[in-house]
């Protein structure tokens, strides 16, 4: 018998509870259900603010992790590639699902207003982040639902899954300079919904018909 | 504006900090896992090509399964 099954489980790292699953010890696999389901599940909440259909798509992407387990190769971290899987699945299960969240979703011509406001507002980086980090809890929920898709994603990998940059960049297959761009005007739009919804809690986007 | 700043944990770490899973995921997943075994050992002699439709296979009959149960 190899060593590494003499271990705890629990002590070993996701790398290698793979190893062992992937070796035919499938009920490792209940090692990283532990470890991930709770913070997918969390992430599912603040997408969908749907308990049940929040448990059918943990069900969903923690089988996906299964069943795709033979194809991760360790060029990015396990971790990495875990939110990678939960962050399209979700994505897809907005678009597909696009009448029902519809209401999440800014126009193009909010989008419009809030940029052309932005020039007016913008402050440094350092400044969104704090007012971002310093919002409470009810208010930080209300400025991601107004949030559009994309731009929750990201700011989801970066400050709830706690992805580098790089590592981002990884999951979107896209360059340093164009996700940090991205995570920086997700941000702004948040400053600029933030400061809206504290002026009135009942804050709410007018849709273009 | 309610501010949060004395608190260090990240501000996104507890939107649903509360909020977890019911057990029937776990049980609804690990049954999934488990049922692979046969199939695991399988694809240990022949490749990992059709691993992901056969896993799928089981979802699909668990879960017409199910529906048949719940329909009566």
């Amino acid at each position: 018998m190899e060593e590494i099954f003499k271990k705890d489980r629990n002590s070993l790292s996701d790398e290698e509870i793979v190893y062992c699953v992937l070796k035919g010890h499938v009920d490792y696999f209940e090692v990283i259900y532990n470890r991930y389901a709770k913070k997918i599940y969390q992430k599912c909440l603040t997408f969908t603010k749907n308990k049940s259909e929040s448990e059918d798509l943990l069900q969903e992407i923690l089988i996906k992790i299964f069943t795709n387990l033979y194809s991760f190769r360790n060029k990015s971290s396990f971790n990495t590639w875990v939110y990678s899987i939960a962050h399209f699945h979700c994505i897809n299960y907005l678009k597909h699902n696009k009448t029902k969240f519809q209401k999440n979703t800014l126009s193009i011509e909010d989008v419009l207003y809030i940029e052309s406001e932005k020039t007016e507002q913008a402050e440094g980086d350092d400044d969104n982040d704090k007012f971002l980090f310093n919002l409470s809890v009810e208010e930080l929920k209300k400025v991601l639902d107004l949030l559009p898709v994309e731009d929750k994603a990201i700011l989801l990998l970066k400050y709830q899954d706690g992805l580098k940059i790089n590592e981002i960049c990884e999951v979107l297959e896209l360059g340093e300079s164009a996700v940090k761009m991205r995570i920086k005007r997700a941000k702004e739009k948040a400053r600029i919904l933030a400061q809206k919804v504290q002026e009135n809690p009942n804050f709410h986007i007018s849709y273009a018909k | 504006m309610q501010n949060n700043s004395s608190n260090n944990t990240n501000i996104f770490h507890r939107l649903y900090k509360d909020e977890e899973p019911s057990e029937e995921v776990k049980e609804k997943v690990m049954d999934v896992v488990k049922s692979s075994k046969t199939i695991f050992d399988l694809f240990e002699l022949f490749s990992h090509k059709y691993f992901s439709s056969l896993i799928q296979l089981i979802v699909n009959t668990k879960k017409n399964k199910d529906n048949g149960k719940n329909n009566h």
